[in-house]
């Protein structure tokens, strides 16, 4: 990529030059938001950590009780970092792979700077106290409707960028994009309407909740990462993916038992036995995508030449794409009565669900930063060496953070399951586990400080003529790239 | 545009019938139940909650005790909340009627909440175990909440004021608990889902004495 053969203009395709200019500041403003987020969504984790096993710290600021500031880090990782990662991403893909510009690239800047708005919003909101209560939404109205304003922005744009492209068979990627840029404003419009504006009664609303984090897992993220690496392989590894049926029905796998498999999320309770069936054979079946995906991923490597360049967001891609399956082979295998009773209501899931967000999606996404910023900035990354230090950090990081959870809750379940052990002693079992999981995470705030500053630095280097040329067109005596010309304020 | 209208018509039916399935479907059969007439008592269940009670339901939601705490005992079979004395049945989807919203929970860092108000009646016992939870469990990982209470230095001699925790609370302070925290205990004293229901009996414990055991006493 990147090379300065003129593409056909015959066939209506435009070069990849000016693909990458239109995408430039949205996409930017998306990474560098969605870096900002990761930076403070893992502080907020870090202190949430700190206090599991210092109960007493930062006891006297009711805005970092552990009950406020666990769903604020929560949320701040998934709607700040990862979603706008992906939309980032997503976006510049569509473009890409449509072989058009991407339309109304304003709209989608305005998008971004009022998802961003969104994000503040929603997490000082539950910071506040104002949490609705319901797992994964604990954005109150305001901060989801602000967020939501700012999707709709930005989806505008990729519609656009969609329905003007140049090459009209679709690639992979745009059919999950696709996917993820439909159904996210249902889940999230359907789940608020259900759960928060106008609440069922009972316990629906557990159903509503349990819908709504299946869907954002399944429905949204994993579409947003699985586009990017259906898109990154061919790219990085250098042969095509192997088997597009495969694909498709990894596609529509995901698609079809993604959505059925949220009642597996309510394992164990005060519902009936059908549904909560319902949901855990689905999450079987969801099992199938993922392999699907392994088997199409590990033949299109194979077939490739051994030749392909090291790429700086290939171990995060390598890495990022296994732990989709291994995700969700640990979240399927509750579904086996003897284990799920184990590790029902212990952090196991939660180490599944940090296995699936940090170590599938966001790794996933972050390959895609590594690649798609050079495009968009020329002069490419500053330094190569702190991209592996991110990954290095980013790697560990999240093994003890996915690993805390998981390896906590199989022991934790385990002295549970024996009603001789006293609860207060079971608990303390998890203490060195909780330690675990605050290295886990500072090890990831540390990596997102690399990566953030890295990113601040590529783009204040790169930009540094655009920049010198806004400021003298600022002052009235030069001209802005592009040409616009502005008059000197005494001829005006 | 074909294939893109393919794929948008296919996630929409495939969201369509989660939507339907798992959402319209169970708001049918589980989401039209009303409260329901205890014959033995002549009460109505779930009672509404009293208003001190709601509003610490606010302060229960306000303050993420769901985060470690869950609300939810589980059938006989799975997991051993019978045995640690959390319920003396399962809780069924009649229990959740009147809460807004469900705390349901994820994950239990704390002991299961959902008959507390019958486990734990002392609310002196609730008030010190939020403001320092170390005090009446030595070693529990719960945080503290002193924002929810005054403290207020006491002069030598001086004695605390009515209302006030316990001396060895903070030794050499008055302790004295903000309405929230009054509502908070209220509310944790109210959480009571051991009502025998037609659809959720207790379960027979095999005993020497099977009329003692046969015969559910309604509370």
């Amino acid at each position: 990529m990147g090379s300065t053969t003129p593409v056909s203009e015959a066939e209506g395709f435009v070069p990849q030059e000016e693909i990458d200019a239109s995408c430039r500041v949205p996409v930017l403003l998306a990474f560098g938001s969605a870096a900002k987020w990761l930076v403070i969504g893992l502080l907020l984790g870090v202190v949430a950590a700190i206090k599991m096993h210092a109960p007493a710290f930062l006891a006297h600021c009711p805005w970092l009780t552990y009950g406020r500031v666990r769903p604020a880090y929560f949320d701040a990782i998934v709607y700040g970092f990862l979603s706008q990662a992906g939309i980032g991403a997503a976006l510049w893909t569509l473009a890409r792979c449509g072989r058009g510009r991407l339309a109304l690239p304003g709209v989608a800047s305005a998008g971004g700077v009022v998802w961003n708005l969104g994000v503040l919003v929603g997490v000082l909101q539950v910071l506040g106290g104002q949490t609705t209560g319901l797992p994964w939404m604990e954005f109150p109205r305001q901060g989801a409707a602000v967020m939501a304003g700012g999707y709709f922005l930005m989806a505008v744009s990729a519609c656009y960028t969609l329905l003007h492209r140049r090459k009209h068979e679709l690639y992979v990627s745009q059919w999950f994009i696709l996917a993820a840029l439909f159904l996210f404003p249902w889940i999230l419009s359907a789940a608020y309407m259900l759960g928060v504006v106008d609440p069922v009664r009972g316990i629906m609303q557990a159903v509503v909740s349990a819908w709504y984090a299946n869907g954002i897992q399944y429905l949204w993220l994993t579409p947003l990462g699985l586009a990017l690496a259906y898109y990154l392989l061919p790219k990085l590894g250098g042969a095509p993916v192997y088997s597009n049926q495969g694909a498709a029905f990894g596609f529509w796998t995901l698609v079809v038992f993604g959505n059925w498999s949220g009642l597996s999320l309510l394992q164990g309770g005060p519902l009936p036995r059908w549904m909560i069936g319902v949901g855990v054979a689905s999450k079987f079946v969801l099992l199938l995508s993922g392999v699907a995906f392994a088997v199409n991923w590990e033949l299109t490597r194979r077939s490739a030449a051994k030749t392909a360049p090291r790429q700086p967001a290939g171990p995060f891609l390598s890495f990022g794409a296994w732990m989709f399956v291994v995700a969700l082979f640990l979240d399927a295998i509750t579904g086996v009565t003897s284990l799920g009773h184990k590790v029902n209501l212990t952090p196991y899931a939660t180490g599944v669900t940090h296995l699936l967000l940090f170590g599938f999606v966001g790794m996933v996404l972050l390959a895609a930063v590594y690649h798609i910023v050079p495009r968009l900035i020329p002069a490419g990354w500053s330094s190569p060496g702190l991209i592996s230090a991110h990954f290095g950090l980013s790697l560990i990081g999240t093994l003890l953070l996915a690993g805390s959870g998981i390896l906590g809750g199989l022991s934790y379940g385990g002295k549970l399951a024996d009603p001789g052990v006293p609860f207060l002693t079971a608990v303390q079992g998890l203490t060195p586990f909780a330690g675990m999981t605050t290295l886990g995470l500072l090890l990831l705030l540390l990596g997102g400080g690399v990566f953030g500053l890295h990113l601040l630095l590529t783009v204040v280097r790169g930009t540094a003529r655009e920049r010198a040329a806004f400021c003298s067109w600022c002052c009235g005596c030069g001209t802005l790239p592009g040409g616009a010309e502005k008059k000197a304020r005494a001829g005006a | 545009m074909n294939q893109a209208a393919l794929i948008v018509l296919g996630v929409f039916a495939a969201t369509a019938s989660s939507f339907y399935g798992i959402l319209v479907v169970p708001q049918a059969q589980i989401g039209r139940l009303d409260q329901t007439k205890i014959e033995e008592t002549g009460s109505y269940y779930p009672a509404v909650r009293p208003g001190e009670a709601q509003a610490g339901a606010e302060v229960y939601r306000a303050n993420g005790c769901v985060e470690c705490h869950t609300q939810q005992v589980k059938m006989k079979g799975n997991g051993t909340d019978f045995e640690r004395g959390w319920g003396r049945r399962r809780t069924i989807a009649q229990d959740y009627l009147l809460d807004n919203p469900v705390q349901l929970g994820t994950v239990r860092l704390g002991p299961d909440l959902a008959n507390i108000g019958s486990r734990q009646t002392n609310a002196v016992y609730h008030l010190q175990h939020l403001y320092n939870a170390r005090l009446t469990m030595p070693g529990s990982t719960m945080p503290q909440y002193p924002y929810l209470f005054t403290k207020r230095a006491l002069a030598a001699g001086e004695k605390a004021s009515e209302g006030a925790l316990p001396s060895n609370t903070e030794p050499g302070f008055e302790v004295v608990p903000r309405p929230e925290a009054l509502a908070l205990v209220a509310y944790l004293r109210s959480l009571n889902s051991e009502a025998p229901l037609y659809s959720a009996p207790f379960p027979l414990v095999p005993t020497n004495s099977t009329a003692a055991a046969a015969a559910p006493s309604a509370k």
